[in-house]
């Protein structure tokens, strides 16, 4: 099993880094081309929440990525914005409700109502798991390895 | 991958063809063209994303705005894109509802 870390500034110029890496090491791990894809997006969207978050709320801290490989992949994406302790529905709740969105994609609703974002992140990951807490709010996605 | 983005008109059209990746970093670019757009009061548009190789909730959040715009002009933005990956998108967000995608460009300005 491998892992790969990664921390990054708030800075939205560097989500498309975290795609890249993301990318690499489900392709490594060789992962059907649209499980790739996938993948790619949906860290491209929990990186870009995890950068807003940090904006708005004027946090410098770093948010840390990390990607483990076999049998297919897990993602995980921690930002370091204070929040209540929360998992499961409630967590998702939070998210749905707090700020973090990307600029421009709040008005975006998907067919429950939901962000864009997180009708993404439900959509694209075999298995989405959030929790909050006073060390920021994690975003841990799943996908299985291919038939 | 930056974004591109080139403007021309066809009819009563103005189609704004857009290349490369549209992301948290690069949509408020896309964001500006469409407001100065229905600032000059062209408000048919068709935003064309066959050379798009990326699109995520901002894109998704810029092209929603351009339509609430150019709506409240009575006008009308219609999209372009048969990249399977794109496609995908639209349908999670229940944004097929919302959009008229079409094939072409041709098929865009003709519906």
């Amino acid at each position: 099993m491998t892992t790969v870390r990664l921390e990054l500034v708030p800075d939205a110029a560097l989500v498309r880094l975290a795609r890249l890496v993301a990318v690499s090491v489900a392709r490594l791990n060789g992962l059907h081309e649209d499980t790739v894809e996938d993948i790619r997006l949906a860290v491209g969207e929990a990186c870009g929440r995890a950068v807003a978050v940090h904006l708005r709320h004027g946090v410098a801290k770093t948010i840390q990525l990390s990607f483990t490989d076999g049998p297919g992949l897990t993602a995980s994406i921690v930002d370091r914005v204070r929040q209540p302790p929360a998992s499961g529905s409630e967590a998702v709740r939070l998210l749905r409700a707090g700020p973090g969105r990307p600029p421009g994609a709040g008005d975006v609703l998907g067919p429950d109502g939901a962000p864009a974002v997180l009708a993404l992140l439900e959509g694209l990951a075999d298995r989405l798991d959030i929790s909050t807490g006073a060390a920021g709010t994690c975003v841990e996605m799943r996908w299985d390895a291919d038939d | 991958m930056d974004l591109s983005l080139q403007t021309r008109n066809e009819g009563d059209w103005t189609v704004v063809a857009v290349g490369g990746e549209i992301d948290v970093y690069t949509a408020p670019k896309l964001r500006e063209a469409l407001v100065e757009l229905v600032n000059e009061g062209r408000f048919q548009l068709v935003v064309d994303l066959e050379q798009v190789d990326f699109l995520d909730s901002t894109g998704l959040g810029v092209l929603v705005g351009g339509l609430k715009r150019v709506r409240a002009n009575d006008g009308n933005l219609r999209v372009v894109c048969t990249q399977e990956r794109l496609l995908k998108i639209f349908r999670i967000t229940g944004l097929t509802k919302v959009f008229a995608i079409h094939e072409s460009v041709a098929a865009a300005t003709n519906a």
